[in-house]
């Protein structure tokens, strides 16, 4: 019982989407399928946000190394969400000035919009920016590289980014029009064009069959990992 | 009430912009010194087994064609509102296409088109504000697009760039009929509208000067209140005098139907021999009736182009459609009949070898590197005492790799329990946690240590992608994990946790079908499962005959591929070859239906 | 102290006092401020006392000439037909300073300490994570703790108000939710949503010791949506599509004048080899040996070519977000670059970070 009737909604959900996707009439059930899944992923916070605030508050009573760090979390944490439910500082909306909830939760000037520009954007921005060093120091760790394959990548990538930089006309902006084709920015089109185009497509494809098969061994009760032990 | 008012009045007013459009519509130049032979025989039918939504035209090539035509411009009568909402969005939904299968990386436009979609489908630009959003982000986009036009080469991706500014034109006729229509709504153009103005105007120009139009609005309390009075009392005069004069328009112009030209289209080489061409008209609402015109066009070709010289067009008298056709929605989706034919293949296949693999046959299979490297970095991670780190990707469970992650992690945790290594499991979805919970609980049962389970070690963070990475830099570089996996729908954070892998010297295995973040794996993991072999990894690490016997249903799959490719490029090559009329119509049959 | 400590120590205290003179010394008050516009806002309810339902204006835009009621001054208006409030948007310095020598008794723009500490405190929080790159510290700790419970609470809002409200309680109680959160709503209620309520509260059920195995049903529902949904969805995108524009002459003619286009035709062919070969490369059921090993490799080539364009093609994206991250800190809160901020808040920057963030690079 425990586990027939899990396998039993996972194969009925999705053959019936599979077959709804062929039938005018039913091809919108798929985007219903989307919002319910959306509606239950924001259920779900009450569960990861649980067990941030409880792993946060064990850290802290347990005196753990490093507690003082889960206080500054768990204070983040509830004065975003208390700013951003609560609508802390957010006006009304324009068109109903009379009601107080009606404005929207991120308006400029509110408390949930100070947190988001100054303090969610500068931290994710950086870290997104912080790309800029691990992107030097993987081609420079691939440079020692030890085989074929890697040197392949290596060049390409070389090419690349040069051929999209100023430096192309400047390494063969020399070569004279009959051998336009050489120039590093017209190789650069190519390989794009042809070379990444190849590949991309023999991965895209590849991709599709593995994901047809892993959804129908899912389906089809072959994979059920994620359904847990226990007996039934 | 005002807005009642208002809105009776729109009712009114509404013929006069629909015969205002007409107007535009058919305002050809009228100076025929050539003469362009109209199409014949334009019919227009229901395309059978749709959702509704296409008419196919055919017509009889013009007279002269092809010396005398240049393409044919076909329009169709236009609906109300709502249909150009829905043109807007797929105007921009192609748009979102073209930057995908381009492959350029989805930086630049992805959000904004994304924004305008999301506005879009949630509000359907009812108001004033979502409008402005939309026009916003539109713009940005635009921006966005033309920069990326001028980044590229001018020489050259010239196919590219064709389709990208073609779109780009598809947005600008979006919106202008959008906001037209929209424009008309406000009264903003109406004669309502230029009654009041006429009548306000003056009184507001004397009471602040020539430049009145700049600050009225702060100054508002300035005007005096008999004046005021008076001027309400005037514009409700000059509101009803325009009324009266819309309503006399309307009776002394009939109602006439309002065209626009959706496409224009030249006829193949094979549909000259023919003498006949067709056009399947997309994007219908099957709740309208619609009618077609056809015309030929011959565009002049200019000798010596000067500065924005246009090029002369001679357009012919239209074939009409005279009897109003509406789109039908069938039971079943006639273009998607070849799809339906491929998922049997591939699926059967899957299934057959399945029970091939379950009747006891032995199905052999290659090694893949990176999966024979699992058990030895579990084996490494117990051997130094540190803790063996997994990450399913930053997805929730509505991703099919996050799906295949899990599964993955179902036999890691399972050797990692047998080992009694520590398994540390960060998400970034509280669903993703509760599976994975659930998913390493049955391992460790599985492993018969179910005692050695910690529900702890799986663990939620945070949904925001670089906050996620930015704990996983952190707790990676304090506890350094001997092993790190990465299983799952992974984006820009692919190559900081990597790297940061790398430095703190773990093994690293790496699984992902993110075609943009595999070359990064590739340059900082120990080993990567590229695209298929991630889904292929679970089959792998299971052993069980079954699994095996689903791989071998994937290589059909991609026999069937080859087979495809093979002959339709063998048939194409014969029709460039040959220019035969009927290998043309054989490769358009397995480009346009059999692979659609 | 060792020597390494000593020397950073030394870098810290000497940034720190230049911080403090640019922040001091500076003509127009300290670096890092932030200034905005005051922006009155003032509305009427213009519906007739018959009305239920109240009908709001702005009473500074054009259509409040069309109501007597606007006609008089907004403090005489009765109070519970206006209501006002003043909106804070962005400003620069430098129109503070333009507006200041014209007219500094109704000078709309001023100084604003909120946003001024919260630029400091991105500033600094830009140098925590920044810091990583020397080695882990208290202050990278420090803004990855404020990352995680920012970030998390952030989602969780964003969840509630975009999608608990109008999706779920918005299509099951609309005349509730129009009370208080979407005034204006106006739609019928929609009972299918109960199905993902119920399924929420069945995966809620995990918190009870005794419910947990109920929560896989919502679990599994989602998973079999999911397969079914990616199933046909992959292999209509992805593998007819790709098949599709793989289908193409080999031998390939120039349109216009009929001649033998022997670029075109070798770019085909080695799309088609490169796709065929690179698909060889993923069978599972033939060992790579002999010919098929062969032809794997040629797939391999073909893969590490394209993935190689694919790190090339992105490297300059990245330095780009730090050239931005070092504008933030140099401009905006330094203010070394456009010392006086007369630049205006440009929609650019906006726009790019609003593409950047979706990080979809």
């Amino acid at each position: 019982m425990k586990r027939t009737i899990p396998l039993f909604l996972t194969a009925i959900g999705g053959f019936v989407l599979i077959i709804a996707y062929y039938i005018p009439h039913t091809q919108g059930w798929g985007e219903v399928a989307a919002i319910w899944f959306d509606i239950l992923a924001a259920i779900a916070f009450l569960l990861g946000g649980g067990n941030l605030m409880k792993i946060h508050l064990k850290k802290i009573s347990d005196h753990k190394a490093g507690w003082a760090y889960s206080v500054i979390t768990i204070i983040a944490f509830l004065a975003t969400l208390t700013a951003g439910l609560g609508k802390v500082f957010s006006p009304p909306s324009m068109q109903y000035p009379d009601m107080a909830w009606s404005g929207s939760y991120r308006e400029i000037g509110s408390a949930f919009w100070w947190l988001f520009e100054y303090a969610f954007k500068p931290l994710t921005a950086t870290m997104f920016s912080m790309l800029a060093f691990y992107v030097a120091s993987a081609a420079f760790r691939a440079f020692r590289a030890k085989n074929f394959e890697a040197i392949l990548l290596l060049g390409t990538a070389f090419i690349i980014l040069l051929g999209r930089t100023a430096a192309a006309n400047w390494v063969t902006g020399w070569l004279p029009e009959s051998w336009a084709g050489l120039k590093l920015e017209n190789v650069t089109v190519t390989i794009m064009q042809v070379f990444n185009t190849a590949g991309n497509r023999a991965i895209m494809i590849g991709i599709a069959l593995g994901v047809a098969a892993t959804s129908l061994k899912v389906l089809l009760g072959v994979d059920r990992s994620y359904l847990g032990g226990g007996k039934g | 009430m005002m807005q009642e008012h208002t809105l009776r009045k729109l009712r009114l007013l509404a013929p006069v912009i629909m015969i205002a459009g007409a107007g535009i519509a058919q305002a050809q130049p009228d100076e025929s010194e050539r003469m362009v032979h109209p199409p014949v025989d334009l019919t227009a039918r229901d395309k059978s087994w749709d959702g509704g939504e296409k008419i196919t035209l055919t017509w009889k090539l013009a007279e002269g064609d092809p010396d005398n035509v240049s393409f044919y411009r076909v329009y169709r009568s236009l609906t109300v509102a709502p249909l150009h909402v829905r043109e807007l969005h797929d105007a921009v939904s192609d748009l979102h296409d073209d930057f995908e299968e381009l492959d350029i990386p989805r930086d630049q436009l992805q959000q904004c088109i994304e924004n305008v979609l999301q506005l879009m489908d949630v509000q359907g630009i009812d108001d004033h504000a979502d409008l402005y959003e939309y026009t916003r982000e539109l713009r940005h986009a635009r921006l966005s697009m033309e920069r990326w036009i001028q980044a590229t080469s001018p020489t050259n991706a010239e196919t590219a760039r064709i389709q990208i500014i073609r779109d780009l034109d598809k947005l600008d006729d979006a919106i202008p009929t959008y906001e037209a229509q929209r424009e008309d709504d406000d009264s903003e153009t109406s004669a309502e509208k230029i009654a009041m103005m006429a009548v306000t105007e003056p009184v507001l120009q004397e009471i602040f000067g020539d430049d009145w139009k700049e600050d009225w609005e702060e100054r508002i309390e300035e005007i005096p209140q008999d004046v005021r009075f008076q001027l309400l009392e005037d514009r409700d005069q000059a509101e009803e005098q325009a009324e009266a004069q819309v309503a006399r328009d309307v009776a002394a112009l009939g109602n006439q139907r309002r065209y626009k030209s959706i496409e224009d289209v030249k006829p193949e080489e094979w549909e000259l021999h023919r003498g006949k061409m067709s056009y399947e008209v997309e994007k219908l609402d099957r709740r309208e009736k619609y009618w077609f015109k056809v015309t030929a066009v011959y565009v002049e070709e200019m000798q010596d182009v000067g500065e924005g010289a246009i090029p002369r067009e001679y357009e012919s008298e239209p074939a009409m459609t005279v009897a109003g056709v509406q789109p039908a929605r069938q039971w079943f989706d006639g273009v998607r009949f070849p799809l339906s034919l491929y998922v049997l293949i591939v699926c059967g296949a899957v299934m057959i070898y399945i029970q091939i693999a379950r009747s006891g046959k032995i199905l052999k299979v290659r090694t893949i590197a990176g999966l024979e490297a699992v058990d030895e970095a579990v084996g490494r991670a117990t051997e130094m005492g540190r803790p063996i780190m997994f990450i399913c990707g930053i997805q929730d469970m509505n991703d099919i790799q996050t799906i295949a992650g899990l599964t993955v992690l179902s036999r890691v945790a399972k050797t990692a329990a047998e080992y009694d290594a520590k398994i540390e499991v960060p998400t970034s979805r509280s669903l993703v946690m509760t599976a994975a919970r659930e998913t390493v609980q049955a391992a460790y049962l599985e492993a018969g240590r179910p005692d050695a389970y910690n529900e702890d070690l799986i663990y939620y963070v945070t949904d925001e992608q670089f906050g996620f990475v930015a704990y996983l830099q952190g707790t990676m570089a304090r506890e350094k994990p001997a092993a790190c996996f990465y299983m799952g729908t992974f984006f820009a954070e692919s190559l900081i946790l990597a790297e940061t892998g790398n430095s703190i010297g773990a093994i690293q295995v790496a699984g992902t079908a993110m075609p943009a973040q595999l070359p990064f794996f590739v340059a900082a993991c120990d080993y990567t499962l590229i695209g298929e072999e991630f889904f292929a990894a679970s089959a792998y690490l299971s052993g069980a005959p079954e699994q095996m016997g689903s791989l071998k249903g994937q290589d059909i799959g991609k026999m069937v591929v080859g087979i495809m490719v093979i002959i339709g490029v063998a048939v194409a090559t014969l029709a460039s070859v040959t220019g035969s009329v009927h290998l043309n119509e054989a490769v358009e049959f397995i480009r346009e239906t059999m692979l659609r | 102290m060792k020597k390494e400590t000593l020397i950073w120590t030394i870098v810290m205290l000497l940034g720190a006092v230049v911080l403090v003179l640019n922040a001091t010394l500076r003509q127009h008050g300290p670096a890092g401020s932030a200034y905005v516009e005051a922006v009155p806002q003032r509305f009427v309810d213009v519906s007739d006392p018959g009305e239920i339902e109240p009908y709001w204006i702005s009473y500074d835009s054009e259509e409040a000439l069309d109501y007597e009621i606007c006609a008089q001054p907004f403090a005489d208006i009765p109070a519970e037909k206006r209501e006002d409030w003043i909106r804070y948007d962005q400003a620069t310095l430098g129109k503070y300073l333009e507006e200041e020598a014209i007219n500094p008794a109704r000078n709309p723009y001023q100084f604003s300490l909120s946003r001024t500490i919260g630029i400091w405190i991105a500033a600094f929080f830009t140098l925590f994570i920044f810091s990583f790159l020397y080695k882990d510290n208290p202050f990278y700790k420090i803004a990855e703790s404020c990352v995680v419970g920012v970030t998390a609470a952030y989602w969780m809002v964003v969840g509630f108000w975009d999608v608990i409200v109008p999706n779920l309680l918005g299509k099951l109680f609309p005349e509730w939710v129009k009370l208080w959160a979407i005034p204006g709503l106006e739609e019928p209620p929609n009972y299918w949503y109960a199905v993902p309520l119920v399924l929420g509260i069945l995966l809620l059920m995990r918190l009870s010791p005794k419910g947990a195995w109920i929560s896989r049903w919502p679990l599994a529902f989602v998973i079999g949506t999911t397969a079914g949904m990616r199933l046909t969805g992959f292999l209509h995108a992805d593998f007819l599509s790709q098949i599709r524009n793989t289908v193409i002459p080999v031998i390939v003619f120039d349109p216009t004048n009929g001649s033998f286009d022997w670029w075109a035709s070798l770019s085909n062919i080695i799309i088609v080899v490169g796709v065929l070969s690179a698909l060889v490369y993923f069978f599972f059921s033939i060992e790579h040996k002999g010919v098929v090993g062969k032809t794997a490799k040629l797939g391999i080539w073909f893969l590490m070519v394209t993935f190689g364009a694919a790190f090339g093609y992105t490297v300059m994206g990245r330095i780009a977000l730090f050239a931005i991250r070092l504008e933030f800190l140099f401009d905006d809160w330094l203010w070394l670059i456009d010392p006086i901020q007369r630049r205006v808040p440009i929609e650019e920057v906006a726009l790019l970070w609003s593409s950047l963030s979706a990080g979809f690079i």
